[in-house]
């Protein structure tokens, strides 16, 4: 199921080398003048309420999003349709609780937000570099994905290539956020967000038919050939390994519908409308796009599985995040007519301008704040045109380091740094914000301590978890931070701290299992029906001969029937088929 | 615009011991105020208060939300996918509302000269 095909690949790269000329057209010819501070920091407040909330949806739904919630939709069901239900209740949360007051009190970044109750610099430096601090992170993994996604897109295994692609992505960002400003990057959120809304919405509508119109057939086939029969259907797959999974997945819930859309590079379009009822009529289309897109995501990754199965899916990644793409490409079915071809080669478009639209947002937000809250604040009559000029320069200060860490982090596990900034946006950023605009008698004090602690807090107790070192698939696996504060290079580290059973062939992974364990460390740990082939343990390249865009590849059981793009029996589904399926799934030993 | 950044108790007397102002400007704001926070509260609650019980459900009884609903898919994920639609008719009460009650408010502050030494501008 890797191979997309030669004439996949020529239309995607037409398409990718089209889509990054015409934008960067379209941010030069947008781009503010040179002295208008305004207009670079806001769009000129110019921006209607459908176009804004367009690129609110845009920079909300960023790459790692796509991607993560499409994996963890495909790989764990239903624990991936609750996290991406999570993520359309931040934003709505934002919607009614933050964006008014916010666009009320806010001039152009989160420091003027904050800074206009507690004036001084140190409330602008902090809130700089906590905007940094959530931010970097993000950008990294979307920049460090960019390599394997391309690979996967316009089929090369090389790793200097990868590497080529993360350094040219983040060039492109970085020009994208120097050259445009908020508004050039605005026009590319809205394109994508159009591009990446239309082209879903034909692919699910496809798999829909495909399946009859009957989404219960679909998820009863995805249950089926995910190996994981009715545990698909129910939560606790994606934090199976945990002592406590019911207390980890709310825990999980809560930081993102808390820190998602609080991140700065969502609450700085807040600024961009004009008037109160802008921001609501913005927000509106905002929120109603990311629901529609969130449908999408759902139907379009338990589509996947139902056509791919679990083995096609980790046979492209492990973690699954390719199964967004997975599943448009099988929606086309295996013979692809020239029209299918370009219809793909627009999805694939919409993923690759997701990658770097969101991924420019965030180094403006960095960038924006760098200026306007550390630079300028120091000296009061900075001339716009000079504060213009730091604006672009702090964009390549932010982003030549991004590249360079998202180059040296391409091969580690990158959860710990997706899982950081949504944390430090639930736990610094959303309280010193709904603190600062509702509580009264919330001082300055109480602001630094808020951010600084939020921050301080987050870092320290993420180090010690199991997802940054300890395990077999944490960012750092040959050390344990957690276990041993004194631990040095001579000194054995301490055992995994809980205790694995007997029968279980290796250590387990971090939290997060669907998400970022590969196949050898001994997960799934249930005897799986499609059960990835050994030679997909080592991370098989994208050139598996076996993997054609038949649903069937590697899969015992979708020999039997009732997923059929190949029998044509797709329309009519076996009921009885699906039942026994179930019910052999229901049946089979299950998670230990 | 709803001048809605901060929040006095409205027992409480916002700036020194000058008594609470019950006519024109002041007046005016108070009610504001007060319509916004109830707006906001409510539909943070209710918006917290669905996925709260959602995901109660979710872990106290997975029996319960994978059992088969009516049109075939399991509760669970009918309870999710039902929650868009219910987040669209949301939005659009939210801006019903919104436009209804809290507008013509935030006009009719507007619409009073802001007096000279209540209500100053904060601090830049």
């Amino acid at each position: 199921m890797t191979d997309l095909g030669g004439s996949a690949h020529s239309w995607s790269l037409v398409a990718f080398c089209s889509v990054v000329t015409l934008t960067l057209l379209l941010c030069v010819l947008t781009g503010p003048d040179r002295d208008d501070l305004e207009e670079f920091y806001t769009g000129y407040r110019s921006l209607s309420p459908l176009r804004n909330g367009l690129a609110v949806a845009g920079d909300y739904i960023s790459a790692a999003t796509v991607l993560t919630i499409g994996g963890v939709i495909a790989l764990c069901g239903y624990d991936g349709v609750v996290l991406a239900l999570s993520t359309l209740l931040s934003l709505l949360l934002l919607m009614v609780l933050l964006a008014e007051p916010l666009h009320n009190t806010g001039r152009f970044t989160m420091g003027d937000a904050l800074g206009r109750r507690m004036p001084g610099r140190a409330v602008r430096i902090t809130a700089c570099a906590v905007t940094v601090l959530s931010l970097v992170p993000m950008m990294t993994v979307q920049l460090a994905g960019v390599g394997q996604l391309l690979a996967y897109i316009l089929g090369f295994s090389d790793s200097a290539m990868k590497t080529g692609c993360v350094i040219g992505a983040g060039t492109l960002m970085i020009a994208y956020a120097a050259l445009g400003g908020m508004k050039g990057t605005a026009l590319i959120q809205i394109l994508k967000t159009v591009i990446l809304l239309g082209s879903g919405l034909v692919v699910a509508v496809l798999l829909l038919h495909a399946f009859g119109w009957h989404p219960g057939t679909m998820v009863d086939t995805a249950a089926r050939r995910s190996g994981a029969g009715e545990a698909f259907l129910r939560y606790g797959l994606q934090f199976a390994d945990g002592p406590h999974p019911a207390a980890d997945m709310i825990s999980t819930q809560v930081a993102i519908v808390l820190g998602g859309a609080c991140l700065p590079h969502v609450t700085m379009r807040m600024y961009t409308a004009g008037s109160a009822r802008q921001v609501r009529r913005t927000m509106s289309w905002a929120v109603s796009s990311v629901a529609l897109f969130m449908l999408l995501i759902t139907v379009i990754a338990i589509g996947a599985t139902a056509l791919v199965g679990r083995a096609g899916i980790t046979a492209a990644d492990p973690r699954g995040s390719t199964a967004y793409l997975l599943g448009a490409r099988a929606a086309f079915g295996p013979d692809v007519s020239r029209v299918e071809s370009l219809l793909f080669s627009a999805v694939t478009t919409a993923v690759f301008l997701t990658l770097l639209a969101s991924v420019a947002g965030m180094t403006l937000a960095c960038a924006n704040s760098l200026a306007h809250d550390v630079v300028a604040s120091r000296r009061a009559g900075l001339p716009p045109a000079r504060e213009t000029t730091l604006a672009r320069i702090s964009a390549l200060i932010i982003g030549v380091p991004v590249v360079v860490l998202a180059a040296l982090a391409q091969h580690r596990s990158l959860q710990p740094l997706a899982t950081l900034s949504f944390c430090v946006g639930a736990s610094a950023i959303a309280p010193a914000l709904v603190y600062t605009l509702f509580w009264r008698r919330f001082g300055r004090a109480g602001l630094l301590a808020t951010l600084i602690g939020g921050s301080v807090a987050t870092l320290v107790l993420m180090s010690g978890t199991r997802l940054v070192s300890g395990s077999p698939t944490a960012a750092f696996p040959e050390a344990d931070f957690g276990r041993a504060p004194g631990w040095s290079p001579g000194h054995r580290p301490p055992p995994s701290p809980r205790p694995t059973s007997p029968g279980s062939p290796s250590p387990r992974p971090p939290w997060s299992p669907c998400l970022w364990a590969s196949p050898a460390a001994g997960w799934p740990p249930w005897p799986a029906e499609a059960a990835p082939p050994a030679a997909n343990a080592t991370g098989t390249p994208p050139s598996n001969p076996s993997s054609s865009p038949g649903p069937h590849a590697g899969d015992p059981a979708g020999a039997r029937g009732t997923d059929g793009r190949d029998g044509g029996d797709a329309r009519n589904p076996d009921p009885a088929g699906t039942v026994a399926g179930r019910q052999a799934a229901t049946r089979s030993p299950g998670r230990p | 615009m709803s001048g809605d950044s901060s929040e006095p108790h409205p027992a409480r007397q916002p700036y020194g011991a000058r008594p609470a102002s019950w006519s024109g400007y002041h007046r005016a704001l108070r009610v504001l105020r007060r319509a916004c926070r109830w707006r906001r509260r409510a539909a943070t609650f209710a918006a917290l208060g669905y996925f709260a019980v959602f995901l109660t459900l979710t872990v106290e009884a997975p029996a319960l939300m994978s059992r088969p609903a009516p049109g075939g898919l399991p509760t669970g994920v009918l309870l999710a996918l039902v929650q868009v639609p219910v987040t669209w008719a949301a939005v659009i009460l939210f801006e019903y509302l919104s436009g209804r009650y809290v507008d013509p408010l935030a006009r009719s502050v507007g619409g009073y000269a802001r007096p000279g030494d209540g209500d100053r501008e904060p601090p830049r």
